[in-house]
């Protein structure tokens, strides 16, 4: 890590420092022009040229050969601009190579100057010559037409041809010549006028001819030349090393920037393969976003989207086509909360869009959202390193619903009616419902962290409790009653299932139990049982007494019949008739006991009967019971019908009776002046059984009597208005119920009635009623 | 066809051919002459020259807002002042007579002395000269600078906009364009014989006989080189009173030989010109004419000469706009 810091900004400064070096090369190199040094060299030829061509027309003012001097000064001027480029900036020569040319630069101007004044004295003196011999030879002509003069004649005659002579050949004989010409006139006093003039003008012919010749000299002599070559070598020799250093930069400023190229390269194949890897970083982060379950959206400092995963999309449907980079938290906010995405949509969108800005900025702790479609969102906004903001959003609605569910579950639990514990898999208590409490009178506080053998009464032996345990330890659930002791060591039973409760490796992390208090019910089967003791008990004796008196009676009975029959036939008619009356009397009476007590016999028989069940067809039963009835049947005009009837397992003696005293009581209770209709049907119930009606249009039963006319000797009406001995309907039910059935009877008075009674069927009856077997 | 039209052409090239031949014989110009017709000076910018003509006639240029350049040198009236010697600032008298303006451009120096290299040089001269305007750069500037007009019409030439440099740049491009072209001289020197009177044109013959044009020479009939006031007789000493402006150009060089050495002036508007001379000490042209030849060529000149020289002189003025305004 230090190196790396280290490391890193040294290389760019490297890079740094070699471009300045370059660019400073380069700058080194600039001064090498070649338009500017071919201009130089123009400029310092065209001097050169110019400045012979100024000799050369000096040399034509000398000799009177050029007319005027405007092209003359139009040179001046040439040469002028050229020496103030020569001095100027463009050329960068003067003031900026060294001391040395400016030198040279400076003497050329010197010289320059010296010889425009030359040039200048040049022209006056050429002009006084050029007008001086010009004028002379006239002058001698006019002072030959003089006549004053003649005497002088010769004498300015010479002068003049000297004058003229000494221009030609400027020669000291000559100049001498005419100063002594001129000299030797003078002393001659008294001259004319022309005469005078002649030798002014002689005079300063000569003077200006001498001078003109020494100016021309002195510009021929002046080295304004040899200096402008000095600048020109001056110049190469600069040029020349000029060039040579800027080769030598060149080859430096090729070196590096080969280098140059070779670092940047270096610095490109750095900058990709870092660029690379933050890509791969950035390709990995990524996978990883969109790969976590959880919603997530990363915001920049100014809460606008940078990035976010699919699941963000899917968890907020309605602003899924908006996540695009660079849209605001705000308008995310906005546009979900009109387009209904959450489930509390309610008040002043404008708040609940700043209330929300509000609780996202000071990053509230994680709190939960509910949706529109019903789902729960933990939403946790939080801030990054760099100012922005990361949001999480965490599905939690299978939470939120095991929550609701676990709510009402423990609500259950606590209102149970029943005892619940939860224990660790050691036994330790960890949770007991307030009927616990009530049960045990243990508080929950003392319960908790006890074994439950706080509860052992001591009445169960260890057998039952090692059986509990390999149940529970096993994963079955045990049920079975338990007799414990309260706290305040009364006891009492419950009803226990307990079940472990295993977690997905199979292992017991807790066990449940759940604990009914029976402990008034174990009293109550107690007595009932006892009762139901009794009850048989008395039953058996019962029976067994009526069996045994209506036996005993048969015999003295059959003594009273027997003999008051043989009385009535022996001594009818014999006595009053009153005497005839009683013995009908007691003659019928005995019949009646006779047939009271061959009834008893039979109903206290019923169970009597060790017959087998058998499979017993009730249409053979009907056909018997019709011809049994066939007496009473045609008296009052009856009119049987019967359904198909099924077959039932059973003691077919005792059904055809069961039948018989059915059809014969629908008989007997009528309706006066209506002929009975009898109608037997049967069908077969969901459990199988066979649900037989014998229904009438007799007289019906009043509700009051339903419940008891199926008893022994409970008659309803008198014996005048409806015959019978009063145990026929106890007989039936007698019958059905030893068959495993019911009896009942439903009526209406006036209308008829209907009685019901049920049978098993054939096929299963030995396995229905194993009771049947001895 | 083609025959009947061959006479045609054959007429018309005939015709053409007697134009162009009559039309040399008639205009041909004169060559090897001393002097030369004068010509407009060329590639001038008229914004430069415009603005320079507001500057040569503004008053503000001088210390006491009385004395513009056009004061001393009256376009109206050939360039100058028509005085011995110029006037400055309250009423100063100056110590030589202003020379003209007019053709300036092709003198090879300014002044009498040509103390001044160029135009550019000279139009500074007299402004700050305290017998002439009397002023100081630095005022001159500010007072132009409250000129809004100034400041506009700089701007829009000059990239540092109003400095004493580019008021004389202006100035001397203005005196650049007062060239008196088209003179009658200059059309006989171009072939128009019948341009100069036959007085002017036996002037022109004596001016250059007697050696007048051995210095008046050129475009400009002088201007391009320097010489003795008294190249021949002794001017000053007939005259007296030598002031240091009579040492001409020793005064600039310091040179024995400079003494009284002055530029040749130029005589293409010397009629209009007078008084003459440095010293404005001849009132006539005739008289300047009968002078110079008197020290110059160191003859007496006939009356008759004198007067077909100044004939030939008159010749020499040309046109200008502000000249002929005048006129």
């Amino acid at each position: 890590m230090t190196q790396k810091l280290r490391n890193t900004p040294i290389f760019p400064l490297v890079l740094l420092v070699a471009a300045g070096v370059v660019m400073a090369l380069f700058w080194m190199t600039r001064g090498v022009d070649a338009d500017r040094h071919t201009r130089t060299l123009g400029v310092l030829n065209q001097l050169i040229q110019l400045d012979t061509a100024l000799d050369r027309d000096a040399l034509r003012v000398s000799s009177f050969l050029l007319s005027h001097y405007d092209g003359f000064i139009k040179l001046h001027g040439r040469i002028a601009g050229l020496q103030a480029e020569l001095r100027g900036p463009d050329l960068g020569l003067y003031g900026e190579i060294d001391a040395g040319l400016d030198g040279a630069i400076e003497r050329y101007g010197t010289l320059h100057e010296d010889k425009l004044a030359l040039l200048e004295r040049l022209k006056r003196h050429a002009a006084i010559v050029r007008n001086t011999l010009r004028y002379l030879p006239l002058a001698g002509e006019q002072a030959g037409r003089d006549g004053s003069v003649h005497q002088q004649h010769a004498d300015l005659h010479e002068l003049i041809i000297a004058v003229l002579s000494f221009n030609i050949f400027p020669e000291e004989a000559t100049r001498k010549k005419i100063e002594d010409l001129v000299a030797d006139l003078k002393s001659k006093g008294d001259r004319p006028k022309i005469a005078d003039n002649i030798i002014l003008h002689s005079t300063k012919s000569r003077e200006a001819s001498l001078a003109l010749a020494g100016v021309v000299k002195e510009i021929l002599a002046l080295p304004v030349r040899d200096a402008l070559e000095d600048i020109l070598d001056r110049y190469t020799v600069y040029y020349v090393a000029r060039t040579q250093r800027a080769d030598r930069y060149r080859v430096a400023l090729l070196a590096l920037s080969i280098a140059l190229f070779a670092g940047i390269g270096v610095a490109l194949t750095r900058l990709r393969k870092a660029h690379l890897e933050t890509e791969g970083a950035r390709t990995r982060l990524l996978d990883a976003i969109e790969s976590i379950p959880e919603a997530f959206a990363l915001f920049d400092t100014e809460d606008r989207l940078v990035l976010s995963n699919r699941n963000f999309g899917r968890f907020y449907p309605t602003i899924s086509d908006d996540l695009k980079p660079g849209v605001t938290f705000r308008d995310l906010t906005e546009k979900s909360l009109k387009r209904g995405q959450y489930g509390d949509a309610t008040g002043d969108l404008e708040e609940r869009v700043e209330e929300r800005l509000e609780k996202r900025h000071r990053f509230a702790p994680p709190w939960e959202q509910p949706q529109a479609d019903g789902r729960w969102y933990l939403v946790s906004d939080g801030p990054t390193s760099d100012g922005g903001i990361v949001s999480v959003r965490t599905d939690i609605t299978m939470q939120k619903q095991a929550e609701e569910s676990m709510r009402k579950l423990s609500l259950a639990v606590e209102h149970s009616p029943a005892s619940i514990v939860i224990t660790a898999p050691d036994g330790t208590i960890e949770y007991v419902n307030p009927k616990f409490c009530e049960v045990t009178g243990y508080r929950a506080m003392e319960a908790i962290g006890q074994n439950p053998r706080i509860l052992k009464s001591g009445e169960m032996s260890k057998e039952q409790y090692d059986i509990l345990w390999k149940t529970i330890t096993s994963g079955q659930t045990w049920q079975g009653e338990l007799h414990n002791k309260r706290k305040d060591g009364s006891l009492y039973w419950e009803w226990a299932s307990i079940t472990p409760i295993i977690d997905d490796d199979d292992e017991v992390t807790h066990f449940l139990a759940v604990k009914e208090d029976i402990t008034l019910r174990k009293e109550m089967e107690d007595s009932l049982r006892e009762t139901i003791n009794r009850l048989t008990q008395s039953n058996a004796e019962l029976e067994r007494f009526a069996f045994a008196a209506s036996h005993d009676l048969q015999e003295p009975l059959r003594m009273v019949t027997n003999y008051t029959g043989l009385l009535s036939k022996k001594y009818r008619g014999k006595f009053d008739k009153d005497a005839d009356e009683y013995m009908d009397f007691a003659v019928e009476g005995a019949k009646r006991m006779h047939r009271l007590i061959t009834g008893l016999l039979e109903y206290a028989r019923v169970d009597g009967k060790s017959v087998a069940f058998s499979p017993v067809d009730c249409t053979r039963v009907f056909n018997e019971v019709q011809f049994n009835l066939r007496d009473a049947v045609v008296d009052c005009g009856a009119a049987i019908t019967a359904t198909d009837l099924p077959t039932v397992t059973g003691d077919e003696v005792q059904i055809i009776q069961l039948f018989q005293n059915l059809v014969s009581n629908a008989l007997k209770f009528r309706r006066d002046e209506v002929p009975p209709e009898v109608r037997l049907t049967a069908q077969q119930r969901d459990d199988g059984r066979w649900l037989f009606a014998v229904a009438d249009n007799g007289i019906g039963i009043e509700e009051e009597y339903l419940g008891r006319i199926f008893d022994v000797f409970k008659r309803l009406h008198t014996r005048q208005a409806f015959p019978g001995d009063g145990i026929g309907l106890a007989m039936c039910r007698r019958i059905v119920e030893r068959h495993g059935g019911e009896i009942w009877v439903e009526s209406k008075p006036g209308e008829g009635s209907t009685f019901y009674f049920t049978l098993t069927p054939a096929a299963d009856a030995a396995a229905e009623l194993p009771e049947a077997a001895d | 066809m083609g025959k009947k039209k061959s006479p045609v052409i054959a007429l018309t090239l005939a015709a053409a051919f007697w134009a162009t031949a009559s039309a040399v014989m008639a205009g041909e110009p004169l060559t090897n002459e001393p002097l030369r017709p004068l010509e407009a000076v060329a590639g001038l910018d008229p914004r430069q020259v415009e603005l320079g003509d507001t500057l040569f006639h503004d008053p503000r240029l001088s210390a006491d807002d009385t004395v513009s350049c056009a004061f001393c040198h009256d376009l109206g009236q050939g360039g100058v002042d028509r005085q011995q010697f110029s006037s400055g600032i309250g009423g100063a008298m100056g110590g030589i007579n202003a020379p003209t303006v007019y053709n300036a451009a092709y003198n090879l120096a300014q002044f009498w002395d040509g103390r001044a290299a160029d135009l550019e040089e000279q139009a500074g001269g007299p402004v700050v000269n305290p017998v002439e305007m009397g002023a100081a750069w630095p005022d001159v500037i500010a007072k132009l600078k409250a000129d809004p007009d100034y400041v506009k019409a700089f701007g829009a030439l000059y990239p540092d906009g109003i400095t004493a440099d580019n008021v004389r740049a202006a100035i001397a491009a203005f005196e650049r364009s007062l060239i008196t072209t088209g003179s009658p001289f200059d059309l006989y020197l171009m072939g128009e014989e019948d341009a100069l009177t036959p007085d002017a044109r036996a002037g022109y013959r004596l001016f250059k006989d007697y050696g007048c044009a051995a210095c008046h020479q050129g475009a400009n009939v002088g201007g391009n080189m320097y010489q003795t006031m008294g190249a021949i007789g002794d001017y000053f000493g007939d005259r007296g009173g030598l002031t240091k402006a009579d040492l001409g150009r020793y005064n600039v060089t310091g040179r024995e030989e400079d003494k009284h050495v002055f530029k040749v002036p130029s005589l293409r508007v010397a009629a209009l010109t007078p008084p003459y001379f440095h010293d404005g000490s001849r009132e006539t042209l005739e008289d300047a004419i009968a002078t110079m030849s008197r020290y110059q060529l160191g003859r007496e000149m006939p009356d008759e000469d004198v007067n077909r020289i100044a004939a030939f002189l008159r010749a020499l003025v040309g046109s200008h706009a502000r000249l002929d305004k005048a006129e």
